[in-house]
């Protein structure tokens, strides 16, 4: 069977990592790896597809950076191209990316079965493109791998048939399980001058949080404040709008923020999995905090990961400032707080999501 | 803003034109069509009495990847420009979900008129588009119980409102037009006659689909009047039909009608055969009145088969032939209501948006 699976943004090269591997050990598998270039060009993110020990894409679309509506439409053009060439049996895409969003449309246009990976995760707040995209995309589907029970909830709500749902678990967290080691082995905490469980990490790239600049301000100003040491890896669009806002030469001026180049998914997890908390707007990022057990506050009015805010351990704050300041001195002030968020159940599955996600696609034929 | 693209949007969106212009209130009228047909679609909105569109935009695309891509940009770029406090879309068309996709990501409220269809077919493009148009709409306007019934099996998260269909709202508009501009029946050869159209792919595309319609037409109890498509007409002519039914004295083919000739043509037939969704709907119209046989295997649009309008029959010679002869028996007796509303939609959809104060 040929299988196509769609990637563009980082996120979904984490989550399509594992199910490449498990589709390597079928040999009934033909996969068609399709890079749209949604944030940078394969080249660009080649580093990362060798971190993470990925073949080369069959097929990279080099669409790049644009507004929502060109970027989807250029992908579309190019990936119908690639779609009518490469006659895939079934088109596999993960997230909630405009990527995503674009595989989906040409492959339910062209008449080809769609499988989403991350199906019926929910925000409901229509404002975030991301949840405009997973909506549509789950209703192109005619399979939908649910990570969690309650975004199987959320599809059945919806109207899906419970046999096209399935709850696979989450093959983030399998890639997690399988990168953790390899991560320990990264010395990111010397590098940045860090101390295991004396800092916290921030990041920023939402455009409701960046491109504004007094929402940027506001949660720089109420960060800055909480006099913790905090490591920043910076997106290179959110720096560019420090700049803008003047922002920059005051971060400069607190030590305590350790501003830093993005970084790869190793340093990135061995970062988090050894910070008091992170603070941020990603959605990855809470499930990856929520995995290392480690005390989230989430920049955002709301989550589609519900799943992650039982037991104060993911903080909806939003940006504002006095709820910044105090979701971080609660998290603080909790004695032994990782030892407590250890023996929260995870509802994501057991690591094993890539495994059934491909029995499930090899039994759709 | 107002969007329209092809014909039947233009047709289902007058009256929202003209609700909106009867209460002075502003808006933005925009045109995207296809490039071969964007003069007559042009042509067409001016023949209704529409206002000329403040944009239009023609597109060329082969494919539908291609399409809804031009679409997307150009509806970005025209959405981004006017910033209007809402838009509205029509129907089901690739054009609709590239307007709405385009509109929602730039956090501008979508209204969806004609919300909540289904024939629950998903290899119908239509379907796709509708379905995804829905689940991005801030407002949803379903025409009938059962479409809202449908939005809300889906848990769609816009606001929804019944407001009827403003197709009814159309005929009643322009049925007065047609009387003045239509000469149709000067050159129709039948005193009654059951009225055809075909143009789904699924049944002019297959041989053995058009093989039983010439059947069911040579050898229907009542004359048959056929303005047809030209790819129906190759299609025929490929299969070596043509010839036999342009011959059959049961049958007169015409070329393709305007709308106002199709109207007419609906007022003055005993029955309707058709695969189109619209003319389901406008048979219903207080001005029309007709029965319906569906040559399609599944309709989004069962309103009209549970109000006795409309049956759906298939595409099979026997079925469609003694279908016909029952309603002609029967002196079938029609309901006065239309299940589609009482031609007040744009009223309704005006008055609901200026209460949200998106207007």
């Amino acid at each position: 069977m040929r299988l196509m699976l769609v990637v563009g943004a980082r996120p979904q090269i984490i989550k399509s990592a594992p199910i490449i591997r498990e589709a390597k050990n079928h040999d009934e598998i033909e996969l068609q790896l399709v890079h749209t270039g949604q944030h940078y060009d394969f080249e660009m993110s080649k580093i990362f597809f060798d971190e993470m020990t990925l073949p080369e894409p069959l097929v990279n679309l080099s669409v790049g950076s644009g507004t929502h509506a060109w970027q989807t439409g250029n992908m579309m053009i190019k990936l119908e191209k690639t779609m009518t060439e490469h006659r895939p049996d079934l088109v596999m895409v993960p997230g909630d990316t405009n990527s995503t969003l674009a595989g989906a449309l040409v492959a339910a246009k062209l008449h080809v079965p769609v499988a989403h990976v991350e199906a019926g995760a929910r925000s409901y707040d229509m404002r975030m493109p991301e949840e405009v995209n997973r909506r549509l995309t789950d209703h192109s589907s005619s399979l939908l791998f649910a990570p969690t029970k309650n975004c199987a909830r959320n599809l059945a709500s919806e109207g899906f048939a419970s046999k096209a749902v399935k709850v696979p678990g989450d093959p983030m967290y399998d890639s997690l399980l399988q990168h953790i080691a390899a991560a320990s082995r990264i010395d990111i905490l010397k590098k940045l001058g860090l101390k295991s469980e004396k800092y916290a990490a921030l990041t920023l790239h939402r455009p409701e949080n960046v491109d504004d600049s007094r929402t940027l301000g506001r949660i720089m100003k109420a960060i800055i404040s909480l006099k913790l040491t905090t490591v920043f890896p910076a997106h290179p669009r959110t720096r560019q709008h420090l700049e803008a806002t003047g922002l920059l030469a005051r971060i400069r001026e607190n030590a305590h923020i350790k501003l830093a180049d993005p970084l790869g998914y190793h340093e990135m997890l061995q970062l988090t999995k050894h910070s008091n908390m992170v603070f941020t707007d990603s959605g990855g990022l809470q499930k990856e905090a929520f995995w290392l057990h480690t005390p989230c506050v989430t920049l955002r009015e709301r989550t589609e990961w519900i799943e992650t805010t039982g037991s104060h351990a993911n903080i909806l704050v939003g940006s504002n400032p006095g709820k910044i300041s105090r979701a971080a001195a609660r998290i603080m002030e909790t004695p032994e707080i990782k030892t407590k968020l250890k023996k929260i159940k995870n509802p994501f599955g057991d690591g094993h999501a890539s495994q059934r996600i491909i029995s499930e696609i090899l039994k759709s034929r | 803003m107002i969007i329209v693209g092809t014909r039947p949007e233009i047709i289902k969106m007058a009256p929202l034109v003209r609700a909106f212009k009867k209460r002075n209130l502003p808006f933005v009228f925009v045109h995207c069509g296809q490039h071969y047909d964007y003069n007559m679609s042009q042509q067409f909105i001016e023949e209704l009495g529409l206002p000329r569109p403040d944009y239009g935009f023609k597109f060329r695309a082969q494919s539908q990847g291609l399409q809804t891509a031009r679409i997307l940009a150009l509806a970005e770029s025209v959405v981004k420009k006017v910033k209007p406090r809402n838009v509205l879309v029509e129907g089901d068309t690739n054009g609709t979900l590239a307007c709405a996709l385009a509109t929602v990501k730039l956090n501008v409220p979508v209204g969806h008129v004609e919300a909540g269809l289904r024939s629950f077919d998903l290899r119908m493009p239509e379907e796709h588009n509708r379905r995804l148009v829905d689940h991005l709409s801030a407002y949803l306007f379903a025409p009938t119980e059962v479409a809202k019934a449908n939005l809300i099996k889906e848990n769609v998260w816009g606001k929804i409102r019944v407001t009827g269909n403003t197709v009814i709202d159309a005929v009643a508009q322009h049925i007065q037009l047609a009387r003045e501009k239509s000469t149709i029946m000067n050159r129709i050869r039948f005193k009654h006659f059951a009225l055809v159209t075909a143009h789904r792919a699924e049944n002019v595309d297959d041989p053995v689909v058009l093989e039983n319609f010439v059947e069911a037409f040579t050898h229907s109890p009542i004359p048959i009047v056929y303005p047809i498509h030209p790819r129906s007409l190759l299609r025929l002519r490929q299969q070596k039909k043509l010839r036999k039914l342009s011959r059959s004295s049961n049958v007169q083919l015409l070329p393709p009608v305007g709308y106002f000739d199709f109207l007419t043509l609906m007022k003055s037939c005993d029955l309707i055969i058709t695969d189109s969704g619209g003319i389901q709907e406008e048979a219903t119209a207080p001005m029309i009145r007709k029965p319906v046989l569906v040559t399609r295997l599944s309709t989004e649009r069962p309103e009209a088969v549970t109000a006795g309008f409309a049956e759906v029959v298939g595409v099979e010679s026997k079925r469609l032939l003694s279908a016909i002869k029952r309603i002609l028996d029967e002196r079938h007796k029609m309901p006065t209501n239309s299940p589609y509303g009482d031609g007040k939609a744009a009223e309704k959809i005006v008055e609901f948006l200026v209460c949200e104060g998106a207007t």
